[in-house]
C-alpha cells in the first residue's frame, strides 16, 4: 500500500510538472504579452485621444480666425489657372488710371524642389502718368495678395522727378511683378 | 532490533509519505487552478484590447482626418506667409525718397529699379556740373545710400549735364514698415 502510495505521489509530481511545463507556463506568458499589449494599446488610445481633442481645439481655433486664414488664403492662393491674377492686376491698373499695353506671364517655378510654393512673375508694359503709377504700386503693396515689384524701368523724353514736377504727363512703364502661390 | 523501533520506525515514513502525497495533490490543484485563472485573465485581457482597438477606430474618424488635414494645410500656409510677409519688399518707398532727395535743378528721365540688388540707375540731367555734384553729394549723406557710382556724363550745348548714376540703397528702404 506505502509502495502504492509513492508511486501515486510521483504520478502526481511528474503530472504536476508536466501541466505546469505543457500548459500552465505558456498560458502566462501569453497572459503576460496580452498585458504587455493592452498596456501599449491603452497608451496607443490616450495619445491618440489627447491628439485628437488637440486637433479639435486646434481646428475651432481656426474656425474663430477665418477672417485672418482668408487673407492667407489671398496671400497664397491655390491657383490652377492665371486668370484670376491677370484679372486682379488689369483691375488694379486701371482703378490707378493706367492703360495695361502688354501682360507676360515669365514664370511659374517652384522655390525649391522640396517647396511647393511657386514663385509667379510677370511682365507688365503699361502706359500712364506718374501719380497713376505710384497709386498703383500703393494699391499692390496694399492688396492681400503679397506681390513685389521686382523690377521698374521706365523713360521718355519728358522729365519724371525733379525740377518742375510733371507727374501728369504720360509715360511707358515696364514692371516685372513677382507673387506667390501653391 | 526491537519491535518498538521498527513500528516507530514504519510509522514516522508512513507520515512522512502522507506530507509528500498531500503537497503533491496540492501541487497539482494549485497548477490546475492555475490554468483556469490564466484561461479567465486571458480572456478579459482579450477582450480588453478588442474594446481599445474598437474605441481607436472611432476616434480617427474621417471628419477628424479632414480637419487634421486642414490643420496641416494651414500650419505650412501660415508658416510659408510669415516668412514672405518677413522678406516683403516694397518699391514705392524707393520713389518717396528719391522725390525727396532730388534737387530742384535736376530732373530724372530713365529710371531702373531692381529690387533684387537694391539698386536704381537714374538717368536725367541737370542745369550744370555744380548742380550734378550737390546732387550726388545730397545722396551720399543719405542714411539708407550705401554707394554711388557714375555711369557717364555728358556736357551738352546748352550747358546742362546729361548723367546717368547708379545708386546701391540699403535694403532695410525696401522694407514695408521702414
Amino acid at each position: 500500500m506505502a509502495i502504492s502510495r509513492f508511486l501515486i505521489t510521483i504520478l502526481i509530481l511528474f503530472t504536476t510538472v508536466a501541466l505546469i511545463w505543457f500548459f500552465v507556463f505558456p498560458k502566462y506568458v501569453e497572459f503576460k504579452n496580452l498585458q504587455t499589449e493592452v498596456a501599449l494599446k491603452e497608451a496607443e488610445y490616450n495619445a491618440k485621444y489627447a491628439y485628437y481633442a488637440e486637433i479639435l481645439n486646434i481646428s475651432n481655433e481656426l474656425e474663430r480666425r477665418k477672417e485672418s486664414l482668408n487673407k492667407i488664403d489671398t496671400a497664397l492662393p491655390d491657383i490652377t489657372s492665371l486668370a484670376p491674377l491677370v484679372y486682379f492686376l488689369q483691375k488694379k491698373t486701371s482703378e490707378s488710371g493706367l492703360i495695361v499695353k502688354d501682360l507676360f506671364f515669365t514664370k511659374a517655378s517652384a522655390i525649391s524642389a522640396k517647396d511647393a510654393v511657386k514663385e509667379v512673375s510677370f511682365s507688365l508694359n503699361i502706359n500712364g502718368n506718374y501719380s497713376a503709377l505710384k497709386n498703383f504700386l500703393f494699391s499692390l503693396e496694399k492688396s492681400a495678395s503679397l506681390f513685389e515689384v521686382i523690377n521698374i524701368s521706365f523713360g521718355s523724353s519728358p522729365n519724371l522727378i525733379g525740377g518742375a514736377n510733371k507727374s501728369m504727363q504720360n509715360h511707358s512703364f515696364l514692371l516685372e511683378i513677382k507673387t506667390h502661390s501653391y | 532490533m526491537d519491535l518498538n523501533s521498527i513500528s516507530k520506525f514504519t510509522k514516522e515514513k508512513s507520515l512522512f509519505s502522507d506530507i509528500v502525497f498531500y503537497v503533491a495533490i496540492s501541487l497539482l490543484v494549485s497548477s490546475i487552478l492555475c490554468y483556469f485563472i490564466f484561461l479567465i485573465k486571458i480572456s478579459s485581457q482579450k477582450e480588453r484590447v478588442k474594446v481599445l482597438e474598437d474605441s481607436m477606430l472611432q476616434i480617427g474618424t474621417a471628419e477628424q482626418k479632414e480637419k487634421e488635414a486642414i490643420i496641416f494645410k494651414y500650419q505650412k500656409k501660415i508658416a510659408d506667409y510669415t516668412k514672405f510677409l518677413n522678406n516683403h519688399k516694397s518699391t514705392s518707398n524707393v520713389f518717396a525718397f528719391l522725390e525727396s532727395q532730388t534737387l530742384p535743378e535736376v530732373w530724372f528721365s530713365r529710371i531702373n529699379l531692381s529690387e533684387r540688388e537694391n539698386k536704381i540707375i537714374l538717368t536725367g540731367e541737370s542745369g550744370n556740373m555744380d548742380i550734378l555734384s550737390r546732387q550726388i553729394s545730397t545722396f551720399e549723406k543719405n542714411e539708407f545710400v550705401k554707394k554711388i557710382s557714375i555711369l557717364n556724363s555728358s556736357v551738352w550745348d546748352s550747358g546742362k549735364i546729361k548723367f546717368s548714376i547708379t545708386v546701391d540703397l540699403d535694403p532695410i528702404l525696401f522694407v514695408s514698415n521702414y
